[in-house]
């Protein structure tokens, strides 16, 4: 495929997330009619405007943060199963979650308490797994996937602690934070979760040729005029707070990291150039469109995202893994 | 004249001494082959001539600067580095591989040009992968791939080419169309620095070889001053007769020093 062809996949995958934004918030339990809500009326307006839309508009950019970190974490450890889970960074962000939920804060210094808990928890993660993994300064993408897949046992055994001690009525909502559901947000906070988005997007997409060099190889990477450690540093930190955006907001959704980047890289292509992006706009569309589907297929019960997304998506990488080899 | 040019370097890994004191200087238009036995110190070499590794004393110069007061990218589109391990895993087309030698001569955004097209275009030609452009480079034969991480580094047009056992993966043909094509490119005015462990083949196309044991240099000269059998019998224990074929080429017959039981 020429570049410009694949450009092409590029300006497709984002009118498909343009798309997602504006028909996935008619779809829900309860009918919505569209002259009911462009004249302000209730409860139709109130429906599509707070409930709907807000939610929409949360699971695309959580799908397309989940989805760059995966892409990004598959270069940085050159490992095609690396996710923001493999490093821990996760179920740190998980852990500190579950702690301010647990906990009964409502808020730190005016920011939701579970944004801060996340945010602290990847952050504890990301300091823990580079440090451990560092020698002498020097990363090492090896010792980088050991330490974080130890951290996550460590995480996961500490969640289940507070867990198993938390009185009732809040194991009830941890357990709903752990299954990764989306929920209406406010814009205000959503407002906020876009800019981080896209400003780590930003970064991330304007070295796009870097991690190419970087996924073929480090040593070479050093030999094609470029740092690989204060590339991979950069990698992290970018990578760390788009997933502790992510995980803050709609919990621990696996699947969509890790599926998205090889839907693209198996159908699209393996360049960074194009498959960022892809990854970006389509695992957003992917996420949104899983969140649709599980508010109405079991109608009036809901099925988490997280769930729809790793029902359909475990069998269907699995498939795709036996295709091609 | 350029010149890539090790002056007196030492490098030291984990605190151990990998290589000590090594002068050499690789001239363009010139075949330069790096032997010795395993761990003698030959891939740090090169890693030190491309400025992968930090030397601990000494210098690495090219036309006489220090690599490391050169910026990478400028680095990057003089010297060429093909590495002994070249596994991908990924599905990246041999054309995009090829083409990312050719990253540092653009800017971030910038397309391909005429002149990225005509290099990567070369790259693949010489390497004989014209058949394989569009193929994924992990469905590829080890010979295949290595190939490819060849062209890689062609493509980059370097004054210098190194690369560390580029043959040790490769049939007879390949691994002579290899060493084939390095001479050419040491002809056409690049100069190529080549790590290995076939004496016959750098006896037949070395313009100088360097002999390393135990991280020091031990002799630096034409193929017939280096490989010559008391030198070979003292670095690598074997006891060594040139015979001279039919045809005219001369080839080294190896006899270990002792006989196992």
């Amino acid at each position: 495929m020429t570049m410009a062809g694949q450009g092409k996949w590029v300006a497709l995958s984002a009118v498909a997330a343009v798309a997602a934004a504006v028909f996935l918030p008619w779809i829900g339990p309860s009918p919505i009619e569209f002259s009911r809500v462009v004249a302000h009326q209730q409860p139709d307006y109130l429906i599509f405007m707070e409930l709907r839309l807000s939610r929409t508009l949360l699971g695309l950019l959580v799908g397309a943060s989940l989805s760059l970190a995966g892409a990004l974490f598959q270069a940085l450890l050159r490992d095609s199963l690396a996710t923001p889970y493999t490093l821990g960074i996760s179920s740190g962000a998980s852990f500190g979650a579950i702690l301010t939920i647990t906990s009964g804060l409502p808020s730190v210094a005016g920011l939701p308490a579970v944004w801060v808990g996340a945010l602290l928890g990847a952050t504890a993660a990301l300091v823990i797994v580079a440090g451990a993994s560092a020698q002498r300064g020097q990363l090492s993408s090896f010792r980088l996937l050991l330490t974080g897949i130890s951290l996550n046992g460590v995480f996961s055994a500490l969640i289940l602690m507070v867990h198993s001690t938390a009185r009732e009525y809040r194991s009830i909502s941890v357990t709903h934070w752990l299954l990764g559901s989306l929920d209406s947000i406010r814009y205000s906070a959503l407002t906020v979760f876009a800019v981080v988005a896209s400003l780590m997007a930003a970064i991330l997409l304007s070295r796009a040729k870097h991690w190419n060099l970087l996924m073929v190889g480090e040593d070479w990477a050093a030999t094609r005029g470029v740092d690989p450690q204060r590339l991979l540093r950069l990698g992290f930190v970018c990578g760390s707070v788009l997933t502790a955006t992510a995980v803050a907001l709609a919990g621990p959704i696996g699947f969509v990291g890790l599926i998205v980047p090889h839907i693209v890289r198996a159908r699209i292509s393996a360049d960074y150039r194009i498959l960022m992006p892809c990854s970006f706009f389509l695992g957003g569309v992917l996420l949104a469109a899983a969140d649709a589907a599980g508010r109405i297929v079991l109608a009036p019960a809901e099925l988490p995202a997280g769930a729809i997304m790793a029902l359909l998506g475990g069998p269907y990488l699995v498939w795709l893994v036996r295709r091609r080899s | 004249m350029s010149t890539l040019e090790a002056r007196n370097i030492s490098v030291t890994k984990t605190g151990r001494s990998i290589l000590q004191q090594v002068t050499l200087c690789a001239h363009r238009s010139e075949l330069l082959f790096v032997v010795g036995p395993n761990g003698s110190g030959k891939s740090t070499l090169l890693r030190a001539l491309c400025g992968l590794w930090p030397v601990a004393h000494g210098q690495v110069l090219l036309d006489g600067s220090p690599v490391e007061n050169l910026h990478r990218r400028l680095l990057a589109t003089r010297v060429g580095y093909v590495p002994q391990n070249t596994w991908i895993d990924f599905a990246f087309s041999v054309r995009e591989i090829v083409a990312m030698g050719r990253y540092p001569h653009r800017g971030r955004f910038a397309p391909e040009t005429g002149a990225d097209r005509k290099a990567i275009g070369e790259a693949i030609q010489q390497c004989d992968l014209s058949h394989l452009v569009e193929r994924p480079v992990h469905t590829l034969s080890g010979g295949e791939r290595q190939r490819v991480a060849i062209a890689r580094s062609l493509a980059v047009e370097p004054d210098f080419l190194l690369l560390d056992e580029p043959t040790a993966s490769l049939d007879i043909e390949h691994a002579l169309q290899i060493f084939q094509l390095c001479r050419q490119l040491a002809s056409a005015g690049r100069g190529v620095v080549l790590a290995t462990h076939d004496l016959n083949l750098a006896l037949r196309y070395a313009d100088r070889i360097a002999l390393l044991r135990d991280g020091e240099l031990v002799k630096l000269g034409s193929p017939g001053e280096v490989l010559v059998p008391d030198v070979l019998e003292e670095v690598f224990r074997v006891k060594t007769e040139p015979v001279t074929t039919p045809c005219g080429v001369t080839v080294l017959a190896f006899q270990p020093l002792r006989r196992l039981l």
